[in-house]
């Protein structure tokens, strides 16, 4: 590996990196609390220094106060009885436990300071799936020192909490399928996805609990998702898909909380057939974008729209065409318009589940309300006009595509109109539209 | 036809920047994606305040605060004690599938095992491309510190990643 290829060795690690919904307005808010701050007096001041030639800045000191350390309670997985219909198989215990030694062994992690395991693992659950036999097993890991202090000012002897370690172990040969280590939102529950296109799935958790498979997007782009009750096997939860899934679309949450968009409330869900993937071994599912225009905004003419990029998975989801449990906003370029005085077009590639980018087009008023949505469809790699929206009545149609030369016709063998831009706003009964792109061949798109 | 530059509203410069920065922080926080989040909107909260003073684009100075804070928040990590259990910052990685490829596991820690300024050397020349002006001035040093820093940090990445032949550079 050369400098080149550290270059895209780096690039790689930080593929699907993506900031997490509301982060816009977090800085802002933050932002906006940090000016007040600083213009206030701030008794006890931290200074710290940002940055070579930055002025002092005071920060505001701890909010907590000093008193007794609380303690945490202890893992019941590790001490509770197995359970299952096969907590008696004694042999098949056996099995499990050794299948998840030699697993870890070898995990991706494992060598990881924290990933020190102590003790001996032990099975928590045991049973028959309608996929065969299937086993969770846990074991302590090594803890650490140190104080957590929670949001409500409670400080956490952390020697006193038990890290704990989850394997799944399932098929006849007993394979440790994945592992999920407490600590990274597992309090609530965990989800495993396992066999082919991870089609089954097995959560622990002390109340009912709902799966669904996908954010499914209708023919208007607005989506909704579908959700199973899965089957309670004596401790455990199970649900087997009717089709395959992508591991990163599926939820499980508790079944009264399956409706509510409440994102902190899902179950951290460990995809088996992505298992290499994940930096954060899948529990911030982040879906990738299919187009590769940069994101950045693109203006038609002089449009000076400010777009809508700060709110717009909060406006995408309150319109329908976003999902409540998505975990992160991902988002692509805009081409902004004008089309009168006081009003935008505003197209915004955005990704709402792993079935790739999507087009929607909001008409904003001068002021950054949404007055209309348009679903423009999938966004397609590579695609030689990329937005291709029609406005709503009738006010023709949005076309762009960056660093190309654009014609457009209103019959199929009518004489081309130019446009001098990469986009336009082109007339509503436009018919077919000509992009070429450098020297190559012209492509003709129709409408 | 124009592109909007990123600097005219700093909302707007934030929803469309704050991917490539958080690339930048996860790299420069050797893989904790938790605290490259906490980082950047502590440096962009920061900036906010003092957008109206910076000169130029507001992007590189962004940057440059982003690689001096991370080397001060590890410096202040070292001396106290941890508010959250330590492994919620760890990464389980690539790994098995891929064997010869440098993963992003192998990679962040590798990174991690470098001193502060020498990772942010190594972020900063090769994966925002700066070039070793550039560098110095985000940093705060001189061309020729950039120039030994990098020549080091490529040494010790060899060394952490116990592959002769991974960085010939």
């Amino acid at each position: 590996m050369d400098t080149t290829e550290l270059s895209r060795a780096l690039r790689e690690a930080t593929e699907g990196i993506e900031p997490r919904i509301g982060f816009t307005p977090e800085v802002l808010r933050g932002g906006r609390r940090r000016r007040f701050r600083r213009r206030a007096t701030v008794a006890g001041a931290l200074v710290v220094v940002v940055g070579a030639g930055w002025s002092l800045t005071p920060l505001p000191g701890p909010t907590t106060t000093a008193g007794a350390l609380a303690t945490a309670a202890p893992d019941p997985m590790l001490t509770a009885p197995t359970a299952g219909d096969l907590a008696g198989d004694q042999e098949y215990l056996r099995t499990a436990a050794n299948a998840f030694t030699r697993g870890m062994a070898v995990a991706p992690g494992a060598a990881d300071p924290g990933m020190r395991l102590v003790g001996a693992p032990r099975v928590y659950w045991a049973g028959n799936t309608p996929v065969g036999r299937v086993a969770l097993v846990v074991q302590q890991r090594i803890g650490e020192s140190g104080i957590a202090i929670k949001p409500d000012g409670t400080r956490l002897d952390l020697a006193t909490v038990q890290r704990t370690v989850l394997g799944l172990v399932t098929g006849d040969q007993a394979t440790l399928v994945n592992s999920a280590r407490s600590g990274y939102g597992s309090d609530r529950g965990v989800a495993f996805l396992f066999g082919p296109n991870d089609q089954y799935a097995i959560a622990t958790g002390p109340v009912p609990l709902s799966a669904s498979p996908r954010w499914e997007i209708g023919a208007d782009g607005k989506g909704s998702r579908n959700w199973t009750d899965m089957a309670d096997l004596g401790g455990v939860w199970f649900n087997a898909f009717p089709q395959p899934v992508e591991g990163g679309d599926v939820r499980v949450v508790p079944t009264a909380y399956r409706t509510s968009g409440e994102t902190q409330r899902a179950l951290l869900v460990l995809p088996a057939s992505t298992y290499a993937e994940g930096f954060d071994h899948q529990s911030k599912p982040i879906p990738r974008r299919t187009s590769s225009l940069p994101q950045k905004r693109y203006a038609v003419g002089s449009s000076a729209s400010p777009g809508m990029s700060s709110k717009l998975a909060e406006q995408l989801e309150q319109a329908g065409y976003a999902d409540p449990y998505a975990v992160a906003a991902v988002t692509g370029f805009e081409v902004v318009a004008d089309l009168s005085s006081t009003e935008h077009a505003v197209a915004v590639e955005y990704v709402p589940s792993f079935a790739g980018s999507k087009l929607y087009l909001a008409v904003v008023d001068s002021g950054g309300t949404v007055l209309r949505w348009v679903y423009g469809g999938p966004v397609l790699p590579d695609a030689p006009l990329p937005v291709s929206v029609l406005l709503p009545d009738e006010r023709g149609r949005l076309v762009f595509s960056l660093d190309a030369r654009l014609r457009f016709r209103s019959t199929v063998d009518g004489p081309w109109t130019a446009v001098d831009s990469f986009g336009a706003v082109i007339p509503v009964d436009a018919k077919q539209v000509e992009v070429t792109r450098g020297g190559a061949e012209p492509v003709v798109v129709t409408l | 036809m124009s592109t909007i530059g990123p600097d005219d509203q700093f909302a707007e410069f934030v929803a469309h920047r704050s991917t490539a920065l958080l690339r930048t922080a996860y790299l420069l926080c050797a893989g904790d994606r938790q605290a490259a989040e906490d980082l950047l909107q502590d440096v962009l909260e920061r900036v906010y305040a003092r957008r109206g003073r910076v000169r130029g684009d507001l992007e590189p100075y962004v940057r440059a605060a982003l690689a001096n804070a991370s080397a001060n928040r590890w410096r202040h990590r070292s001396r106290r004690v941890a508010e959250a259990p330590l492994d919620q910052a760890a990464d389980l990685g690539v790994g098995g599938l891929e064997s010869g490829v440098l993963d992003r596991d192998q990679l962040t820690r590798a990174l991690g095992a470098l001193p502060p300024r020498m990772r942010a050397v190594l972020v900063l020349r090769f994966f925002d491309d700066l070039s070793e002006t550039d560098t110095a001035a985000a940093l705060g040093c001189s061309n020729g510190t950039v120039k030994s820093q990098t020549a080091r940090g490529l040494e010790r990445l060899r060394t952490v990643l116990g592959a002769e032949n991974l960085l010939r550079g």
